[in-house]
């Protein structure tokens, strides 16, 4: 299903530098079953525009819509993969799981199903009794994006999910991602800073100056399955390179 | 797929060397009490000996005093105490934890109250209130106790992750799951150390207390041995009383160590001296 924003403004308080606008009438649409990609430089409210639409921030001004049909944020199927895992370390695996479902109001009796289908499919089911913190780092993202699948959203909202992970075991997430994300067909609202990864992932990228200005809407049309390396998707990184720093007048 | 775990080695490694490092301090004490003890006349510093002979007439109770006599009254005083600390404490702790006025109007007094010497309390509430059985020993453990429980829960409820509560707000997790799911928890590190550390103070202020506030108890007894020089039996009725400290906080530890299975990393940190 397609999301939208409309008009977004937002400006937050801050005690050192002033009122800092976010924000100023963004208006942005992500296809339904399309895996876009907001990118930009750090700090230029892209996480922002996820807790929008997730409703843990509330706008200034502004609307959320679904297909169309104005909704309140966060009033959506939905669920959102954090830059850290964000696990519950006092909860094995397969509980950190089953308390999304829980929250979700799917009855005790049929938690153990879905919790064993989801960690087959990020290929984590032999873990289900251990405690993230015996985990590795890519697996314990693995297990945040299994919490994500479980409550069957429609939408996934993911924040920088492979920021941390060192570059091969990220290179293997995005790739079983991208599996997922054809098998399960779900729209999927990604935020990074790295111009590679959104080229590599994306049907859609969208790119964000330093003031949360979008300034390029760009397609990757690229087939699937894509190969890391692949010369096409190269050259379309090389272009939004440099559409990119044409106009992102870097204050570093 | 990476398949690392971490933790499990340095774990057993920790536990067998800290047995063996408990064994050789508690010599090296009695060593040095023993070579002390020299320098003394028996009376005032009594040597191991001494003591081993004062310390079978406490616990046969050939002594003035029995321990059967004096130990429940003062077990009774500790645990209604400590009970009423750690509840009163808990509630302030987490209204200042939780609300910004409770802090404003609650910070500055418990930081005040918890440098008050329990000798204080002690003097004050026996000029209040005289001798009593349990309202003197009792309150004053209280006074005490409540300002060490209260900074404590109030730190541990500053320092939940506030990630883990958004997340909570991203999957719409319900109240009765968010408290149990993810805020206790974090806390329960915290409530745990406060209760251990608590119950080790309340034994300290009870003995105090009942030195001066009390006609019967572990403090009554010592005070009456240490006023006629008896600093053996002094020492002698102190032993079994931090033989139970110790195993009451033995025994807190290991439903701890259940409780917090999953801190892999902190297990070994955990168990001084096991």
């Amino acid at each position: 299903m397609s999301l939208s924003v409309t008009d977004l403004t937002k400006t937050f308080e801050d005690a050192r530098r002033g009122n800092v606008t976010v924000f100023e009438n963004l208006t942005v649409t992500f296809e339904g079953g399309a895996f876009s990609t907001v990118m930009g430089p750090s700090g230029c409210g892209k996480t922002t525009l996820l807790n929008v639409l997730a409703g843990l921030v509330d706008p200034d001004a502004g609307h959320v819509s679904v297909d169309g049909e104005r909704v309140e944020p966060g009033d959506f199927s939905f669920a959102y993969v954090f830059q850290e895992p964000r696990l519950l370390d006092w909860k094995t695996v397969g509980e950190n799981v089953a308390f999304a479902l829980r929250a979700n109001g799917v009855p005790e009796s049929e938690r153990d199903e879905v919790v064993a289908s989801v960690l087959d499919l990020v290929g984590l089911r032999e873990e289900t009794d251990t405690y993230p913190l015996r985990l590795s780092g890519g697996m314990r993202q693995r297990v945040g994006l299994a919490r994500a699948l479980a409550v069957e959203p429609d939408v996934l909202l993911m924040d920088e999910p492979f920021s941390e992970l060192d570059e091969l075991t990220a290179r293997r997430l995005r790739e079983d991602l991208l599996d997922l994300w054809q098998e399960t067909g779900k729209t999927i609202v990604f935020v990074t800073h790295d111009i590679g990864e959104a080229v590599f992932l994306s049907d859609d990228v969208y790119l964000l100056n330093e003031r949360g200005e979008l300034f390029e809407e760009a397609t990757v049309p690229v087939g699937r399955p894509r190969t890391f390396g692949d010369r096409e998707l190269d050259e379309v990184e090389r272009r939004l390179t440099e559409t990119f720093f044409e106009n992102v007048t870097n204050r570093v | 797929m990476e398949d690392t775990r971490l933790g499990e080695n340095a774990v057993t490694v920790a536990r067998s060397a800290v047995s063996g490092a408990t064994v050789l301090s508690v010599a090296a004490v009695l060593l040095a009490w023993q070579v002390a003890s020299l320098f003394f006349t028996p009376g005032i510093f009594p040597g191991l000996g001494r003591l081993a002979a004062d310390l079978s007439v406490v616990l046969a109770g050939n002594g003035r005093h029995r321990l059967v006599d004096h130990v429940p009254v003062t077990l009774l005083r500790v645990v209604v105490g400590f009970a009423v600390a750690t509840a009163v404490g808990t509630l302030f702790g987490t209204a200042m934890g939780t609300r910004r006025r409770a802090e404003r109007y609650l910070l500055a007094t418990t930081l005040v109250l918890l440098g008050v010497p329990a000798i204080v309390w002690a003097f004050v509430l026996v000029s209040w209130f005289g001798l009593t059985s349990l309202l003197v020993p009792v309150a004053t453990i209280t006074l005490v106790v409540v300002p060490y429980v209260t900074i404590n829960v109030w730190e541990g409820i500053q320092d939940v992750d506030y990630r883990l509560v958004e997340m909570a707000d991203a999957y719409e997790v319900g109240r009765v799951q968010r408290l149990t799911g993810v805020y206790l928890p974090q806390i329960g590190p915290y409530l745990f150390s406060t209760v251990r550390i608590a119950f080790a103070i309340s034994w300290k202020i009870v003995l105090i207390a009942e030195m001066f506030g009390a006609t019967h108890g572990v403090g009554f007894a010592i005070n009456y041995y240490f006023t006629r020089d008896a600093t053996g039996m002094v020492v002698a009725w102190a032993l079994p009383i931090m033989m139970l400290v110790y195993a009451l906080d033995r025994l807190l530890n290991r439903v701890e160590r259940r409780f917090f299975d999953w801190r892999a990393t902190d297990v070994a940190t955990g168990g001084v001296g096991a």
